[in-house]
């Protein structure tokens, strides 16, 4: 059943699960939410199961009429939610009635947010999953649809259940958890790939730098501009990348590599991101200040873990 | 050689040689078909490619020096009983129409060699290649190796667009481009047959290891197969 149609999608609208697994050794990226921390509390927040597909509104200015009442859940950026014109605040459930206009303004604070209906939106799987990669031209509504695999103007928005209107669920994400999303940003980087080969002095200069995010950054991958890390050699022989390498062109400006990074790549790379930073780092503006300091495996894996264990990924 | 480091916390790098070579890399496919059979749902993905394996498991069902432990003695048993494996290559063929109108870069690789556009054909379909790595966009295989005496340098400004199907040389490696994409090899044929497909499992015919060779086609058997001339070279 119809439930939402999209009357504007703003700067970028896509479908995201939780990513096409497996399918690296052929090439496929995975995609999935850039944040995946917000995008799990959306979930959360009606009881669904982690993997039901969401939307990822990135830059807001995006509006949907409701085609029937339904409850959301929206999680993410600071994008100024409005119901009918109203403010209604997010990282909580919002219940629309038919007819209902939902919009977005521009982000004050952060860049995208998760909308959440129960059960999921309903779309042809591929690979067992929806997440939108539009490079590969994969996912999403698929690929006939009138934006490619973007949600665009007019779409129709089905849901997988019937049962969307939950008036008994009235949550709202605890404050302690709900992240601010400011202009300075640190991120633990775990030292992996071919970080021993870098100088003394590339290094020291890596963890004594702060790098600006550049514009010219999308889901595949955030440049940084400011210090130049010289590499070591311009290339290696091409191997699988991790999301969050940071590797380091001939040019020495690191790009931080996410969620719809290419499956292998030739070039040095200094570490990894920790993965709940790049949760953080996905939500930052083009300028943002960003500073690395260096993280154990054993440490940012125990993070990750009990976040995993908590939404049961 | 063999050296198994973490990469982060979800991942890790079995690295099996320094130099690229297409025995490695029938090994390399070999290894990376065991572990995704004797492993279960802890592994998300394993990518092999010219001379390591990526791994990227669950943090949840899997810990970084347990898996170490036992990819370890995977790999060592795949080592020292490689030969009894019996593992019988796989070829597959592949038709492609070598033309001017369909591989535009063949009189400058010609040039190059100071040889003939025949000679460049001939050399290119009479070796057979070994899938090393599949990656750059969906389906793409990295075949090697290119006889020297046709082997050229990528194009120093890459193509806007190329037609899939696109048959390419950078250097010692070849591939088929798979589908439409922006691309910087040089072009001297193309293949009609479909080797990307969403909808299908696999999605490609190719896995590293694989061996391909080429089979030269006539324009009408091109045409037969589906393939078209497409007319925007520049």
């Amino acid at each position: 059943m119809v439930t939402l149609e999209v009357i504007d999608p703003g700067m970028l609208v896509q479908l995201q699960d939780l990513g096409r697994e497996g399918m690296g050794y052929q090439g496929l990226a995975q995609g999935g939410p850039m944040d995946l921390h917000a995008y799990c509390w959306a979930n959360y927040l009606l009881g669904n199961s982690m993997s039901c597909s969401q939307l990822e509104i990135t830059g807001g200015q995006a509006k949907f009429l409701a085609h029937r009442a339904v409850t959301l859940a929206v999680t993410g950026a600071d994008l100024g939610v409005r119901v009918n014109n109203q403010p209604v605040g997010g990282w909580k459930t919002i219940h629309l009635n038919k007819g209902d206009m939902l919009s977005f303004l521009f982000p004050r604070k952060g860049l995208r947010v998760y909308l959440a209906i129960p059960g999921g939106f309903s779309a042809q799987e591929v690979f067992g999953s929806v997440a939108t990669v539009s490079r590969d031209g994969i996912g999403g509504l698929g690929a006939n649809n009138s934006a490619g695999c973007l949600i665009g103007r007019g779409d129709c928005l089905k849901s997988i259940s019937d049962q969307v209107f939950r008036p008994e669920i009235n949550r709202m994400v605890p404050a302690c958890f709900i992240p601010e999303y400011g202009l300075e940003l640190r991120l633990n980087l775990i030292e992996s790939y071919q970080a021993s080969a870098f100088s003394e002095e590339s290094r020291k200069r890596f963890y004594d730098s702060n790098f600006t995010l550049s514009s010219n950054s999308d889901r595949m991958g955030y440049r940084l501009d400011g210090a130049v890390i010289k590499p070591p050699f311009s290339g290696v022989i091409s191997e699988g990348i991790a999301l969050g390498a940071v590797q380091v062109p001939e040019n020495g400006q690191p790009i931080i590599l996410m969620r719809d990074h290419q499956t292998l790549g030739g070039y040095p790379k200094f570490g990894c991101v920790a993965q709940l930073d790049l949760n953080k780092l996905a939500q930052a503006m083009p300028g943002t200040s960003i500073r690395f300091q260096l993280v154990s495996l054993e440490t940012a894996g125990k993070s990750l873990k009990s976040f995993y264990a908590f939404f049961n990924l | 050689m063999m050296d198994i480091q973490p990469i982060s916390e979800t991942a890790l790098i079995i690295k099996l040689g320094d130099y690229i070579d297409t025995q490695l890399a029938v090994k390399i496919g070999d290894i990376a078909d065991g572990i995704r059979n004797s492993f279960a749902s802890e592994l998300i993905e394993v990518i092999p490619s010219y001379t390591t394996i990526y791994i990227q498991y669950h943090p949840l069902k899997a810990d970084y020096y347990e898996l170490k432990k036992r990819l370890q003695a995977l790999v060592d048993t795949f080592f020292l009983s490689g030969d009894l494996l019996q593992n019988v290559s796989k070829v597959i063929t592949l038709p492609i129409y070598y033309s001017l109108e369909t591989g535009p870069d063949l009189p400058g690789i010609a040039r190059f060699h100071e040889c003939t556009v025949d000679d460049v054909v001939h050399i290119h379909s009479q070796s057979t290649y070994v899938v090393c790595a599949i990656g750059f966009s969906p389906g793409f295989a990295f075949l090697g190796a290119v006889d020297p005496s046709i082997a050229m340098p990528r194009k120093t400004e890459p193509r806007k667009m190329l037609p899939a199907g696109s048959v390419g040389i950078a250097d010692r490696q070849t591939a088929v481009y798979p589908s439409s994409t922006p691309g910087g090899w040089q072009i001297i044929g193309n293949c009609p047959i479909s080797l990307v497909d969403f909808d299908k499992t696999p999605m490609s015919p190719f896995s590293v290891g694989l061996s391909v060779k080429f089979q030269p086609i006539s324009r009408d058997e091109f045409f037969e197969l589906g393939g078209t001339v497409w007319s925007h070279w520049k």
